[in-house]
């Protein structure tokens, strides 16, 4: 998990200014806070999605103290921010996706009930680029049991 | 009784059956390895851990129980013991007894007696015994014809839990089987008893362990503790053991997850494979499976069925579904006895394909058969 801040001039280098108070907090939980107002890809202003938009119908910022129309600069910003989250919400669902196919495949081709530990180690070996743990397994078949039946503690098969 | 049809027996079986192992119902090509293995475990003396892996229906345990059948022609060269696997055992105390429990106890005994005479000592001083004693008392307390005797002696060697101090005393042993440790012991004094050399010729002991794909579902700890006894049990016999570890699952490499590094490095390089049949072998497996019950041999390899028939069932059954010998088994048996129940006995023409084709014109025909594991 990392976490940046923004200040509204987050282009200068003096240090009294890098100690104000932010303008904008970004994390990984996919949002992004805007003086006090929460914005993520999925619910923003019309100008961080589109570049045609009618200020009157912003539901988050009043014209006369909006940020974007005060500093411009931080609207490109803000949308690059929001690919960044939008593209890297899209990879972990590629990656979950692809992570479930891979555990879904192995036990049903394997045909018969396994210890979540040794389909791990299948899954490990044989699709290094998702660079599974025991315990991300386990967590994938605990939480899928519309395709994965547990059968005993930790043994799981796919009906 | 099935004269008519110029057959001995009826050559359908669905599930394993030890009377029909017998006669061999597989590929050529298995059958000729299993006979060299049996030559190969004969004629060298050394130790060997042999892995056979099958797909779903394609007769892992027939293989296993035809191979214990071959086993019984050797004059007790070879001394066969097949046991399964325990589901979700909780350690290798539990192998320990599946294996025990299906030792030829009366045949140990004999082998007691022979040792007996061979041995000026005490029994139980005997190196064979020296980490395990209370095999000797056990086994002569089973042949001793006191039938209380005997199954307290029996339940103690296959470390059935429950026996007090007083039956103990009773068989004449001081400890219990508890441990992996005892149990290797114990195992390893009656391996040793078993293959004791009497004769001109050496013996061995087969142990044929089924199943051994349930591993696969065993704590990380259970599944070390199990390997690790039958790794420690192998290498306390470098000569007169063999041992198969059969398993049954979709792909073949998996085996090489379930098998601890010490046991993968000790198994012999060539294992056994029992992999979905193609049409081709699928039509030799029908001619020779009823060859294997021919009254007499008239010519008519496909009879009570027709040649064309029997290209038409496995033609049928391969666009569905992967052929196995049990689904062979089972259409073959549906065809045969609804043909015959419709024609009647007297009936002396081959079953035609057309008929094959009414008689599987349903859909719904084994609509529940799928590759699945029993």
């Amino acid at each position: 998990m990392w976490e940046w801040r923004m200040d509204e001039d987050w282009w200068t280098d003096t240090e009294e200014e890098q100690d104000a108070a932010p303008t904008v907090v970004s994390s990984y939980r996919e949002c992004v806070w805007i003086e006090g107002r929460r914005v993520s890809p999925y619910d923003c202003p019309q100008c961080l999605d589109t570049h045609e938009f009618n200020c009157n119908q912003c539901d988050f910022f009043a014209e006369r103290d909006c940020p974007f129309l005060r500093n411009p600069i931080l609207i490109d910003e803000i949308r690059t921010i929001l690919d960044i989250h939008r593209e890297w919400r899209a990879e972990q669902v590629r990656r979950q996706q692809a992570f479930l196919r891979a555990i879904h495949a192995e036990l049903r081709e394997h045909g018969r009930p396994l210890h979540y530990t040794v389909l791990a180690s299948m899954v490990a070996d044989r699709y290094r680029e998702l660079a599974v743990s025991e315990s991300s397994v386990r967590g994938f078949l605990a939480s899928h049991p519309e395709l994965f039946e547990r059968v005993a503690e930790g043994v799981y098969r796919s009906p | 009784m099935y004269e008519h049809l110029n057959l001995r027996a009826w050559p359908f079986q669905i599930v394993p059956d030890p009377e029909f192992a017998a006669a061999w119902a597989g590929r050529r090509q298995t059958k000729k390895q299993l006979e060299r293995l049996l030559w190969k475990m004969q004629f060298a003396p050394k130790s060997g851990l042999h892995l056979l892996w099958a797909n779903f229906g394609m007769g892992k345990t027939h293989t296993l129980l035809h191979l214990k059948d071959l086993c019984r022609q050797t004059q007790g060269r070879v001394i066969p013991v097949y046991a399964v696997m325990p589901k979700r055992c909780r350690g290798f105390l539990e192998v320990y007894r599946a294996i025990v429990s299906e030792l030829p106890f009366g045949f140990l005994g004999e082998q007691l007696v022979r040792l007996g005479n061979a041995w000026s000592g005490i029994l139980t001083l005997h190196p064979t015994f020296s980490r395990s004693p209370g095999v000797v008392s056990a086994i002569l307390a089973m042949r001793s014809g006191d039938a209380e005797k005997a199954t307290t002696a029996r339940q103690w060697l296959i470390a059935q839990p429950g026996l007090t101090a007083r039956h103990l005393r009773s068989v004449g042993v001081t400890y219990r089987i508890r441990t992996p440790e005892d149990a290797i012991a114990a195992l390893r004094a009656l391996t040793r008893l078993a293959t004791f050399q009497s004769g001109a010729l050496p013996t061995k002991l087969l142990v044929m362990l089924d199943e051994y794909q349930r591993i696969g579902e065993l704590r990380t700890r259970m599944r070390s503790e199990v390997n690790a006894g039958l790794h420690s049990y192998y290498n306390e016999h470098p000569k007169g053991l063999e041992v198969i570890l059969s398993f049954s699952f979709g792909r073949e490499d998996n085996v090489a997850y379930l098998l601890s590094d010490e046991l993968k490095s000790r198994s012999e390089p060539q294992s056994i494979s029992l992999d979905v049949l193609s049409e081709a072998e699928a039509i030799e497996f029908i001619k020779d499976l009823l060859a294997e019950f021919r009254v007499q041999d008239d010519g008519r390899w496909a009879y009570p069925f027709s040649p064309e028939a029997i290209e038409t069932l496995v033609e049928h059954i391969a666009k569905r579904k992967a052929l196995t010998p049990r689904r062979l088994m089972l259409y073959g048996n549906h065809v045969l006895l609804e043909s015959l129940m419709a024609a009647g006995p007297e009936r002396t023409k081959g079953i035609t394909a057309q008929e094959v084709i009414e008689l599987l014109a349903d859909p719904r025909l084994g609509a529940m058969d799928v590759d699945a594991p029993e």
